[in-house]
């Protein structure tokens, strides 16, 4: 289980500060995929930093609670562009995260394998990012988040820069995966459709500083349902979350 | 997903390209002709202009005499020394300053106030304090290489994606590994880019003090020819000075490409 409680971050700037989340609360059940969604430029991504304890909140608190207290959090990141090191093959991009681990070369070697092949990647172990298209590189970032076992995954946006038949096969294949190791996801997206598509349960941030405004639980009989199936149950929340951020767009267009 | 499975493994690095160096080939030979043609005509002054042929006999002369091997012998070492001198606490401090805020702080003003100074107006207060020896010609060389890849450095350092950054901490890296995984491959390619500037101008410094103090190098070779008036000599000279730093920077262009496999090389 993850908790943020009342999590709040001001980043100090010479025009003054810059209030980017106002007190957060999220909690998610293990195994839980929670979407955000959110105009951009709401701290969508300062949360994602905020949770992987890049940076510290200003106040509020992050919680990993377990029967024996509260542990720090493990996570994996994604990025919209993946993030593989491009001086690292395909092979050493996966097995970074066992390596820092401690892992010796041999077992991280046959793990990161393992999962490149979950992937359909075997045959490309030794290929550097730039020799691969941008469908097989989020492929790679997906079983590189995969092999640590870090029971918490947070994706920025993912699959945002693939084109739409492979944003949705990534879908599928992050889906499969998922439902195999069962971690908890917070999924940040614009995109209100893909978050109804993955998400148990989809969050609405406001514009800038960024608060809860809308949480949404999709009714279990429809999560994570075929494309193209059962889709008029989406017409309602759709429109209204629609609504909402639209007027939190316009509120921070007004802004600026 | 159509990614050509066979463009992997060891089939790096820039291909041979005929059609890119023949017609420059044929260019060059055909200046050389004109140039033969108009000195046999007497249209060319030959003190000014020496035949092609008989600059390449006064090279083939230099080189049985061994005249030319001391001179390339002398500026080679000194350039090299120059170099590997400068490079390495160029690269270093570099790699430090793009790492360190603080350091960054602390020296950027330094840097920032001698990089503009052309480093061989330095060289007479070199000489004062080192003497005429090769001490001050290697030191002005090393000089003028720091600060060309210490700035390059830097700044391929702070041009890493945060990115990566995040990447890697994430993923539980700690300082030195972040320093071994991300900023030293992360900066390779703009360390690159400054030993090649810098390699170009430790020629440059070593022929232009070898003209003012040096007994021999190809500096001295190329002084003491204007001073004879031996213009043959002159171009002869000339032209080893061209080849050697397009044979430096060629030799370093292919370290490159086996340094820096991850990147495509054109």
């Amino acid at each position: 289980m993850l908790c943020c409680k009342g999590v709040s971050k001001t980043f100090p700037s010479p025009q003054g500060d810059v209030e980017a989340l106002r007190q957060v609360d999220l909690c998610a059940e293990a195994g839980e995929f929670v979407c955000l969604i959110g105009p951009s430029g709401c701290g969508k991504t300062t949360l994602l930093r905020l949770i992987a304890g890049l940076i510290p909140p200003t106040t509020g608190q992050i919680l990993c609670p377990t029967e024996n207290g509260n542990s720090p959090i493990r996570t994996s990141l994604v990025f919209q562009e993946g993030g593989l090191f491009p001086w690292m093959t395909v092979l050493d991009n996966v097995a970074f995260g066992l390596e820092m681990l401690g892992v010796p070369r041999p077992l991280r070697k046959k793990q990161a394998m393992d999962f490149l092949a979950q992937v359909g990647l075997e045959a490309f172990l030794h290929h550097f990012p730039y020799q691969l298209s941008a469908g097989m590189r989020q492929r790679a970032a997906l079983a590189r988040s995969f092999v640590t076992g870090a029971p918490v995954l947070l994706m920025d946006e993912p699959f945002a820069s693939l084109d739409t038949q492979m944003h949705w096969i990534l879908e599928e294949e992050l889906l499969r995966i998922w439902r195999e190791h069962r971690k908890t996801v917070v999924y940040v997206t614009h995109d209100v459709d893909e978050a109804l598509r993955l998400g148990d349960r989809l969050l609405v941030l406001t514009a800038r500083p960024g608060r809860i405004c809308y949480e949404y639980t999709v009714p279990q009989e429809y999560r994570r349902s075929a494309v193209g199936k059962n889709e008029t149950w989406k017409q309602e929340v759709r429109q209204e979350i629609w609504q909402l951020i639209r007027r939190e767009v316009e509120r921070s267009l007004a802004r600026s | 997903m159509a990614t050509d499975s066979s463009r992997g493994g060891a089939q790096f690095g820039p291909k041979l390209n005929v059609s890119a160096w023949v017609p420059p080939t044929i260019l060059l030979f055909a200046l050389l002709a004109v140039w033969a043609g108009l000195s046999g005509l007497g249209v060319l002054d030959s003190f000014f202009f020496p035949s092609p042929q008989k600059v390449a006999g006064t090279l083939l002369q230099m080189s049985t005499s061994g005249e030319l091997a001391t001179a390339l012998t002398a500026t080679l070492g000194r350039v090299f020394l120059g170099f590997a001198l400068g490079a390495s606490v160029g690269v270093v401090a570099g790699l430090l300053m793009g790492e360190s805020a603080f350091l960054r702080t602390l020296f950027d003003p330094w840097v920032s106030a001698l990089y503009p100074l052309p480093k061989i107006a330095l060289f007479p207060v070199l000489v004062l304090f080192l003497g005429v020896g090769e001490q001050s010609k290697v030191v002005i060389i090393a000089l003028a290489v720091l600060f060309l890849t210490l700035i390059n450095t830097m700044s391929g350092v702070q041009g890493i994606s945060p990115l990566y950054f995040d990447v890697a901490r994430n993923c539980g890296a700690g300082r030195w590994q972040v320093f071994r995984r991300v900023i030293l491959p992360g900066s390779l390619p703009s360390i690159f880019a400054g030993l090649r500037l810098a390699l170009g101008m430790a020629l440059l410094m070593a022929v232009a003090v070898e003209l003012v103090t040096a007994r021999q190098g190809l500096g001295a070779l190329l002084w003491v020819s204007w001073e004879t008036m031996r213009t043959d000599k002159l171009y002869a000279t000339l032209l080893v000075v061209s080849v050697v730093g397009w044979s430096l920077n060629a030799g370093l262009a292919r370290l490159e490409v086996w340094a820096i496999p991850w990147r495509e090389h054109r």
